[in-house]
């Protein structure tokens, strides 16, 4: 296999997985595990791609299929409230009081809803979103206005 | 939206080099697998070790056959249910859509659930039914029977709904997914 090729490629779409571990995990550590998880099912499927679909849609299946069929997942008890918090003005760890604010709404879908937002928002087009999720392509665009709304209204936009 | 893309386009990931991605593949593993593989490889020398011993402790030599046996099989049944349970967690699924790999995953989840319930019933009856066998019964040992029996069934049920809530969550992405 193309040991080379795929390193490559990976460090090219790593922004993508490291948002999707953001999404999907709470705990650093625990971002860290699905991050090395994703690479390893990458790795082990990367025979197989046979270069019919884009890689980017490849990488996307891959690592969503990873983040959510992992059942033992550790799931901390957390308590959502109708609000998102106030967020202290400035940068914190890193991201800005509107990413957090954007992650802390994306937290609040559930898992299927944060699929389809995230590839919407790497501006996959609504044929590559539903090849990748398996929903109708002509119920993508429904779909995303759901959710989009929801954010919306947890956004107060 | 155009604020949620311009901020999610904007988040900071961390970046790493070649050389990290190599080292992560180099592994042949992750570190999910590791875990289990670990529990697994615990729990099989937990097994091995009850197996090659218990004809001399547990006087096998005295028990008829079909009783050793049974202990043999209770035993290789709760290791397999190990085994298969690690196979399960291998998989990627990569030729599937995130549906159909969910689809496929509930399945998969449903039956193994059903079976590694049933392995821990079956097989601590079977280790039950070789240990007790020509026991002279008394009071207190019926009442250490039934402590044991009733952490086992306190065992089974709380096995049970982790089970349940893993089907529950996984079956509630696929419902989302459909509608």
């Amino acid at each position: 296999m193309d040991q080379p090729a795929f390193l490559d490629t990976i460090q090219q779409h790593q922004g993508i997985l490291h948002k999707l571990c953001r999404l999907y995990r709470d705990t650093r550590e625990d971002r860290e595990d699905l991050f090395q998880e994703m690479i390893y099912q990458l790795w082990k499927s990367y025979s197989s791609f046979q270069g019919h679909a884009r890689i980017s849609t490849w990488i996307y299946r891959i690592a969503l299929n990873t983040a959510l069929a992992d059942f033992r997942r550790k799931k901390p008890h957390i308590t959502y409230t109708d609000q998102l918090p106030e967020l202290p003005t400035g940068s914190h760890g890193g991201t800005s009081p509107q990413q957090d604010q954007l992650f802390a709404a994306l937290k609040r879908l559930n898992d299927a809803e944060k699929a389809i937002i995230a590839l919407y928002l790497e501006d996959m087009s609504y044929q590559e979103i539903a090849e990748i999720t398996g929903i109708d392509e002509n119920y993508v665009g429904v779909k995303l206005n759901r959710i989009k709304s929801k954010i919306k209204n947890m956004l107060k936009l | 939206m155009d604020p949620l893309k311009a901020a999610w386009d904007a988040t900071p990931a961390p970046h790493r080099t070649i050389t990290d991605l190599q080292g992560i593949i180099r592994k042949h593993t992750s570190p999910v697998l590791k875990r289990i593989r670990t529990q697994m490889i615990i729990e099989a020398i937990g097994y091995v070790a009850f197996l090659l011993v218990y004809y001399d402790f547990f006087d096998g030599d005295k028990k008829p056959f079909y009783l050793n046996a049974l202990l043999v099989f209770s035993v290789a049944c709760m290791l397999a249910n190990n085994v298969i349970g690690y196979r399960m967690a291998t998989h990627p699924g990569e030729e599937n859509n995130l549906l159909d790999h969910m689809r496929q995953k509930l399945r998969a989840i449903r039956i193994y659930a059903a079976w590694a319930i049933c392995t821990k019933v079956l097989g601590f009856a079977g280790v039950m039914t070789f240990l007790l066998a020509g026991i002279q019964w008394n009071g207190s040992k019926y009442a250490t029977l039934f402590a044991l029996a009733l952490i086992m069934a306190m065992q089974v049920y709380a096995n049970w709904k982790i089970w349940r809530g893993r089907i529950k969550h996984i079956r509630q992405t696929v419902e989302e997914l459909s509608r």
